[in-house]
């Protein structure tokens, strides 16, 4: 096995980051689903400190792209911040868990979940428009809806939420999950915003990248108090993941949705694979 | 179209990722170069990265939560200030649409942001460990 130095770890990690960084953007994930099982999976770094990682780069990822979202309407801050909060509050609790629990088990549950993506990506179907029915009263009462210029239909498009108060318990799961694995959440929030919510795909994905900001925030500073943020790993990974994402956004409007769908998707199922062998003890 | 507290939360948000970006780039070089003397230089640390944060801390002495304020002088140490930047953004944000909420008696808005404020700072403080 070759042996490497420090810094040309960093070298790696920075330029597998940079390329993390431009799928992130173009396929509206969060980055720390791509991050996460790769990193854990092929480096001989301590998951501890992969999982911190990978809420870092999440967390950086969402911060660069945040500000266009919200300047352009494509992600919604008064629809984010009541479940924002709640998948906060249960990030925090998430990571304590998944701090507790043994290696091998996150590392296991990582793949387990990782690859079920891969597979939901593969097969499932997306609705740009999904039909949505009376708002409910917490939506009403929080006033959530809005609208937006969709430039391929060249028409204000309106949107509002359906199953608010279920939502919520929705959020709370997928903070919960969130802060268990290190996996950002932003591969979570988008069917959920979108199909189960009623929100506009759009919408859904660019408030889903913008929600990472706040619901990762929370579980990266437990991870980060625990002593599981080392810089070595973890600033070349999100100075990789920054500069991929601006990258990403300028060459997003030439790239093929299919090429980055089954890229991401192979990604997915590496890290995945790799992650369940790992953490059942078949190949370490 | 855009409401006005959104528009300044994006140019908060703008600034941080910017502020981060920049030095935190400039901090790594500092780092890898030796300019400034790293407290745990990096090829210690990286003898350890296999094991659980808990033995990494024993065995190398590495400062957790915000114990990097006494040795801020240190490059690694300058880069967990940063890293703590960062994950404080949303606190600034938070913190700097508040008064447009208030000002527009947004009352339910202004109660959540409050305590995303509060869950942060609580979680931040470092008085929840494993």
């Amino acid at each position: 096995m070759i042996e490497l130095s420090w810094w040309m770890y960093s070298i790696i990690l920075f330029i597998i980051s940079f390329i993390l960084g431009m799928f992130v953007v173009m396929a509206g994930v969060g980055g720390g689903v791509l991050y996460t099982p790769l990193v854990s999976g092929f480096f001989p770094f301590h998951l501890d400190f992969v999982r911190g990682t990978g809420l870092f780069v999440a967390l950086a990822g969402s911060i660069a792209a945040g500000p266009g979202l919200l300047k352009r309407g494509l992600a919604d801050l008064r629809l984010s911040m009541p479940f924002a909060l709640v998948a906060s509050v249960f990030s925090i609790i998430g990571s304590f868990i998944g701090l507790a629990l043994p290696s091998w088990l996150v590392q296991t549950l990582i793949g387990v979940t990782v690859i079920t993506l891969a597979i939901v990506m593969t097969v499932g179907k997306k609705v740009e428009f999904p039909e949505t029915k009376e708002p409910d009263r917490l939506s009403k009462t929080l006033a959530i809806y809005g609208f937006y210029y969709d430039e391929n239909l060249r028409k204000i498009v309106e949107w509002r939420v359906q199953r608010g108060a279920q939502s919520l318990l929705m959020f709370a799961v997928i903070g919960l999950i969130a802060g268990m694995f290190g996996l950002g959440a932003g591969w979570i929030n988008v069917p959920v915003l979108s199909i189960f919510m009623g929100i506009p795909l759009k919408i859904a994905a660019g408030t889903s990248k913008f929600l990472i900001s706040i619901t990762d925030s929370s579980a990266a500073w437990v991870y980060l108090n625990n002593g599981c943020v080392i810089p070595l790993i973890t600033v070349p990974s999100v100075l990789g993941v920054m500069l991929g994402s601006y990258y990403g956004v300028a060459i997003m409007a030439k790239a093929s949705p299919k090429v980055i769908r089954v890229a991401v998707v192979t990604i997915l199922l590496i890290g995945g694979i790799r992650s369940l062998l790992k953490g059942l003890g078949i190949w370490i | 179209m855009i409401p006005n507290e959104q528009y300044v939360y994006a140019k908060i948000l703008h600034y941080c990722s910017i502020v981060t970006l920049l030095l935190l780039t400039l901090t790594f070089v500092v780092y890898v170069t030796g300019a400034i003397s790293p407290y745990i230089p990096p090829e210690k640390l990286f003898e350890f990265l296999t094991y659980e944060s808990d033995e990494i801390i024993k065995k190398t002495e590495m400062p957790i939560g915000w114990e990097w304020i006494g040795l801020v002088g240190y490059s690694d140490m300058l880069l967990y200030a940063l890293l703590s930047f960062l994950a404080l953004s949303t606190v600034l944000c938070y913190a700097s649409i508040l008064p447009i909420l208030v000002k527009k008696k947004e009352k339910v808005y202004v109660i959540i942001a409050l305590l995303e404020i509060i869950v942060l700072l609580f979680v931040s403080s470092g008085i929840l460990q494993s």
